[in-house]
């Protein structure tokens, strides 16, 4: 057996107690204050340089000039894809393993697998996609390989938010609703899905802030193209890989941070959306 | 309009030898018996008696969503039940047999939303229709009064009383010839309870009640025949009268006292 010092006893419990809530206190302030000054640096250099102008105008000599209207397209349109794709197939497994299995081996792999998706790291799903779609499917660079990269990439977030807004539904809805004459589909989609509807919203909308805040995937399977975009097989840049390019290539730091600074609002203005709704969400249920 | 216990009454629903287990577990032995046309059938006895068990079995949500194994008959018109498979079947029977249930449990949706949800799934389009479905429900719930003006108020918002007879509405909006109530009232102010309570009284001409309760008086004031479950098992059934004032078993008479339960 190994006994361990004892450390001698600095402080009366009490106190320690104080001094663990202030340390903690600590903490959170210091996580809040990193990421207010992340947002302060960015807009401080950025927004200077946003205006109408720069949001609507095309970029020229490769950003350096102009501004990022087909990014902003371009970021737009992969973002869409993503999420058009997504959403049928997520909302169609979170269905599945919410109202269709019990809890068991097979709710345990699909969800293992989906966890495990949500941990890949970015820059191997843009391989993934690069390989798969680009290459082995002929797709390109384009908003079509991009944005099913992407699909994959938010899969997870709008399973896992789905199955959790349907399981936050009350029995009881699915009863009445059966109770009523429906089947267990129409119980689904005219009760429960409705009154999940905020949950699933929720999910989706975390997901388009993954997707257009996505650099490493999208710069694999989109590419880099400031043309605007006409078809799902044309290339095209988003506002991310732009930013990215713009300061890895030292094009412009003025053009980079005004991007950057677009990107941030953006960015903040989604995911304000996506609390609201799960604030919402939530109130209604507990 | 025949609400007697005569000889003659027709049978609605014959219960032969229904017993229900849960996972093995028996919660209801071997009952028979039968519930007439035309009559509210009221079932007493403590809680875990398997009243409830009984209650859902006649519309089959225990079969569907509480895992119930039944055994035995159960006979709607003469027509086998326990047999019934397969969605569209159980939707018809299920607005053949309505039931509300013990807590109110409108849908987060709209008074006249939540009465037209029935008809609606049935097949029913017409605004007009649906108007006067809700129109008809409401009144027969003794309610349109109440609500006349604001049927687009969420029923989630109602008062717990005007929640539950809307339910009854909501059921009464599919045109059933059967109404399960499991405990309509155990949380209903006395007004809402005796509105309840007079709607059944009025619609029994066409509609079979059958009325679970926890309220001995209840059942005294408004069902024409009970039935007596104690612990899984029916201990009697007959005329509501007899019952309260000569019943055959003990036990009967013991619960009624409130000597348990
Ligand atoms: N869904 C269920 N799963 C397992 N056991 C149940 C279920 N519902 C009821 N039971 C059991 O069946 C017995 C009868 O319950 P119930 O029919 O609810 O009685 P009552 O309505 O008279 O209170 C109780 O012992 C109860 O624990
Ligand atoms: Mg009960």
């Amino acid at each position: 057996m190994i006994t361990l010092p004892r450390l001698p006893r600095l402080l009366h419990p009490r106190h320690a107690q104080v001094v663990a809530k202030a340390v903690l206190w600590a903490m959170t302030l210091a996580t809040v204050g990193v990421l207010f000054y992340i947002i302060y640096f960015v807009l401080r250099r950025g927004l200077g340089h946003v205006g109408w102008d720069f949001l609507t105008e095309m970029p020229r000599r490769s950003g350096s000039v102009g501004g990022i209207f087909s990014t902003i397209v371009g970021t737009l349109y992969v973002t869409g894809v993503g999420v058009v794709v997504a959403t049928p197939i997520g909302l169609g497994a979170a269905i599945y393993l919410a109202e269709y299995t019990r809890e068991g081996r097979l709710t345990r792999i699909v969800r293992f697998g989906a966890e495990s998706l949500a941990g890949v790291p970015s820059i191997i799903f843009g391989l993934f996609g690069f390989a798969f779609f680009v290459t082995y499917l002929r797709f390109g660079w384009s908003i079509l390989s991009g944005g099913l990269t992407l699909a994959f990439m938010i899969l997870p977030t709008i399973i896992r938010t789905s199955e959790e807004a349907l399981r936050a539904v009350p029995q009881s809805y699915r009863e009445v609703a059966l109770s009523l004459g429906a089947s267990k589909w129409q119980a689904i989609v005219r009760v429960v899905m409705p009154a999940a509807a905020p949950g699933i919203l929720t999910g989706i909308i975390l997901g388009v802030g993954r997707s257009v805040s996505e650099t490493a995937a999208v710069i694999f399977t989109s590419g880099v193209s400031l043309k605007m975009p006409h078809s799902l097989f044309d290339s095209t840049r988003t506002m991310s890989v732009h930013f990215y390019t713009l300061t890895m290539e030292s094009i412009s730091e003025p053009k980079a941070y005004a991007t950057a600074a677009v990107l941030v609002i953006t960015i903040l203005l989604i995911n304000v959306a996506a609390y609201t709704l799960m604030n919402r969400f939530t109130r209604k249920f507990r | 309009m025949s609400g007697d216990s005569g000889t003659y009454a027709l049978v609605k629903i014959a219960a032969k030898d229904v017993e229900i287990r849960y996972r093995g577990k028996v919660a209801l032995k071997p009952a028979t018996f039968d519930i007439r046309s035309s009559t509210i059938h009221s079932i007493i006895g403590p809680a875990g008696s398997g009243k409830t068990s009984f209650l859902r079995s006649l519309n089959l949500m225990s079969l569907e969503l509480d895992g119930a194994a039944i055994k035995g008959s159960i006979k709607v018109d003469d027509d086998e039940i326990l047999t019934i498979r397969g969605a569209e079947k159980m939707a018809k029977l299920r607005r053949r047999i309505g039931i509300v249930f013990a807590t109110p449990q409108p849908l987060p949706r709209s008074i006249y939303e939540n009465i037209a949800f029935g008809p609606r799934i049935a097949g029913t389009r017409k605004k007009a229709d649906l108007d006067a479905l809700v129109e008809e429900s409401l009144r027969s719930a003794h309610m349109w009064d109440e609500v006349k003006d604001r049927l687009d108020l969420m029923g989630t918002s109602l008062s717990g009383g005007q929640q539950q007879r809307l339910c009854l509405a909501r059921t009464l909006a599919l045109k059933p010839d059967i109404v399960l109530l499991d405990e309509p009232c155990s949380a209903l102010d006395p007004i809402s309870t005796y509105k309840i309570e007079q709607s059944m009284q009025e619609l029994k001409g066409n509609i079979t009640f059958v009325l679970v309760t926890n309220n001995t008086k209840q059942a005294a004031r408004v069902a024409d025949r009970t039935a007596f479950f104690l612990m899984g098992e029916l201990v009697e059934d007959g005329p509501t009268a007899k019952i309260f004032t000569r019943p055959n078993d003990q036990r009967t008479g013991d619960y009624i006292e409130g000597r348990f339960g």
